[in-house]
């Protein structure tokens, strides 16, 4: 081959995929088929989704149970890792080859939008008969457009060592003053007080919400009050006077939990999907909401899975029934209540609830969804783990954080 | 063409404004400015000192750890051959699988804290992965272990390349053994122990796995180095165009040891 003929062909390589690309950007993103529903209609859905469990509990069976409606359809489900999750459905989008439906993590509502890799249901919402039994506050949305759905909610609350509780006399603390008199009456009866899970990055900053709430601080705009300090000089007290073991503090939910079931342990601050675990300690405990702060409740993120629609869906009207059909659905709610979700449809919760169940329910009340701005968040948690780890004064603390809220969306 | 491309590509990236809203569409050309951001910004200075902390640290024990255990490996015996077969099944396992066992070892409650305990070296657990420059230390200890074996093993063969003849005529000199080590097997051996140092560094500088899992960048970023830090911010913040300027410059990092280590090749070649 000679020189020229190299670099023609190189060329042609180089230009090859940049010539694919602007052919899939110049396509419609509209849905390929509007085949009207009727029970025969035969189709292939796809579902991706993140979690391991989800094929035993909430896929398979929900397939199933469609399938009695829609004999002839078919589908594909894939298991995508959750880091891996947003990066690969934006790659998938470059060919237009997403999922008819999702299952992602409601946090990545405004970067998939932006992206154009999500479904509108805005349409869709507006005729469900059912919407109105769903809160505002687990629609997911970017602008004034509608995306996903949280059909259960994962939040924090606080798990207590009732045993431990009883044999100091010590009631369940509603507010931070509180708690903190009953670490210090924990650990001087040579318990250890509280695990407060500090990874670094994005599971930081789901625990910290609560205590920068609980102190007024409610966006991250507003981060460069000085309360901030206060809040970061409490905690980071509280690992420096032994209430919180130093050694257990960048530990995250999944491992911190397991200190808790170690039975000696007053105070863990977990998630409702953690709630089969401390029957496995052999003492009595119980769940309730994050104590509030000197200014106001604490409030937490509702976390977990979201479900929606791909932005490429095969056949919009038919995977959009599927949402309905199953995931939205109170014999759904119903099936996960039992499972220690929290669901969102509010006719699931009437009725005898487990108090823990119910602990989750009043906090998901108060709750707020995750922040889609993903780069502050990343900060905070930092700031949270560094402050707690002891590599970051309260002061530097709050000063970054203000840098945070200078430059927050 | 599949280096080439991708290249061309996160270069293009570098120098263009990427977010999840531009990815698919034509990327606006911002020429150095994410370049200059990065520089401007603390934490990225931070990262490139800590990465610098984290390479020495994986030379040093590379280098020495490597050539100890090479001499110490060089001599023919069947507790030698077990111990090289062992060095080899360890630089063998996947460092995710290494990494997950030191984070455990290292915790307070760890073996490596029970067994000082236990001596009575210290009375408290030492916090190795939470307190003030240890988590970072330990990561890049835990690097340069695993690359002991790498570096111990391209040492054994420059050992055996020496002439065993130098050592006789040096014995038969009156040159003891620090002495022959001094005149005889570092000069022989210097090539080699160059080489080793640029591929060590160059590890170093790339290692992304013994982070992510041990410390996860932690606590707060006292672990974070260059190419975690470029994984976050490309991948976890979406911030496609200042990640791929952290790639961009982790690749020059590289480069700047490779270069002499391609060129030492050719010299040899020749």
């Amino acid at each position: 081959m000679t020189t020229r003929s190299r670099r023609k062909a190189l060329a042609a390589a180089l230009a090859l995929p940049l010539a694919v690309a602007l052919v899939a950007c110049s396509q419609s993103t509209e849905a390929p088929s509007d085949e009207p529903l009727t029970p025969d209609i035969e189709a292939t859905l796809t579902i991706w989704h993140y979690n391991e469990t989800a094929g035993l509990q909430d896929i398979d069976p929900q397939i199933a149970q469609f399938q009695e409606l829609y004999p002839n359809v078919e589908f594909e489900v894939t298991f995508i890792p959750e880091e891996q999750f947003p990066n690969r459905i934006i790659s998938a989008a470059t060919s237009q080859s997403g999922p008819d439906i999702m299952w992602y993590n409601g946090a990545f509502t405004k970067t998939f939008a932006d992206a154009g890799v999500i479904g509108d249901i805005t349409e869709e919402w507006a005729s469900f008969e059912d919407a109105d039994l769903f809160p505002e506050s687990v629609l997911q949305t970017s602008g004034d457009r509608i995306y996903g759905v949280q059909a259960y909610v994962n939040l924090n609350a606080l798990y207590y060592n009732q045993t431990i509780l009883d044999e100091l006399g010590v009631a369940v603390p509603t507010t931070l003053d509180e708690l903190e008199d009953a670490m210090r009456a924990a650990t001087a009866a040579g318990y250890r007080g509280m695990m407060l899970p500090g990874a670094p990055g994005v599971a930081g900053e789901w625990v910290s919400k609560a205590f920068f709430t609980g102190y007024g601080v409610q966006n991250f705009s507003d981060y460069g009050d000085p309360a901030v300090e206060e809040m970061f000089t409490r905690v980071a007290g509280w690992v420096d006077e032994g209430l919180v073991p130093r050694a257990t503090v960048t530990l995250p939910q999944a491992e911190a939990v397991n200190e808790f079931v170690a039975g000696d342990v007053a105070f863990y601050v977990g998630g409702n999907w953690q709630l089969t675990l401390p029957a496995e300690g052999g003492f009595d405990w119980g769940v309730a909401p994050m104590p509030a702060g000197p200014e106001g409740p604490a409030v937490v993120y509702l976390g977990g899975q979201a479900e929606a629609l791909g932005a490429f869906p095969t056949n919009k009207a038919l995977a959009w029934e599927f949402l309905k059909q199953t995931w939205l659905t109170k014999e759904h709610g119903t099936m996960r209540l039992g499972l220690g979700s929290i669901p969102t449809r509010a006719d699931v919760l009437e009725g005898d609830v487990d108090p823990n169940v119910q602990a989750y329910a009043d906090a998901a009340a108060n709750g707020t969804p995750l922040s889609s701005d993903t780069a502050s968040t990343l900060a905070v948690g930092d700031l949270w783990s560094g402050v707690l780890a002891g590599q970051t004064s309260p002061a530097d603390g709050a000063a970054q954080a203000a840098q945070i809220a200078a430059g927050a969306e | 063409m599949f280096v080439g491309y991708p290249m061309f590509e996160l270069v293009r990236m570098s120098v263009s404004d990427v977010t999840p809203a531009t990815l698919l569409r034509e990327w606006p050309f911002v020429g150095i400015a994410n370049f200059v951001d990065l520089f401007n910004d603390t934490r990225f200075t931070a990262t490139v000192l800590r990465t610098v902390v984290f390479g020495i640290v994986v030379l040093v024990i590379g280098v020495i750890g490597g050539l100890a255990a090479a001499l110490a490996l060089h001599a023919r015996s069947r507790i030698g051959s077990v111990t090289y077969a062992l060095i080899v099944l360890m630089w063998a396992l996947p460092p995710i699988v290494s990494g997950v066992t030191w984070r455990f070892m290292l915790f307070a409650d760890g073996i490596i804290n029970q067994f000082l305990t236990s001596i009575a070296v210290i009375d408290e657990p030492i916090l190795f992965l939470i307190d003030g420059s240890l988590p970072l230390l330990s990561v890049a200890f835990v690097a340069g272990w695993v690359a002991l074996p790498f570096a111990a093993i391209v040492f054994r063969a420059a050992l055996l390349d020496v002439p065993h003849e130098l050592y006789e005529a040096a014995t038969v000199d009156g040159a003891g053994r620090s002495a022959q080590f001094r005149y005889i097997t570092l000069p022989s051996i210097a090539p080699t122990v160059y080489v080793v140092s640029i591929l060590l560094l160059s590890y170093a500088v790339r290692s992304f796995d013994f982070t992510f899992v041990m410390t996860g960048g932690g606590p707060g970023n006292a672990s974070t180095t260059l190419p975690v830090f470029g994984y976050l911010t490309a991948f976890t913040a979406f911030d496609y165009s200042a990640g791929a300027a952290v790639a961009v410059i982790t690749i020059l990092a590289v480069l700047l040891f490779a270069l002499p280590y391609a060129r030492s090749i050719r010299r040899r070649a020749l």
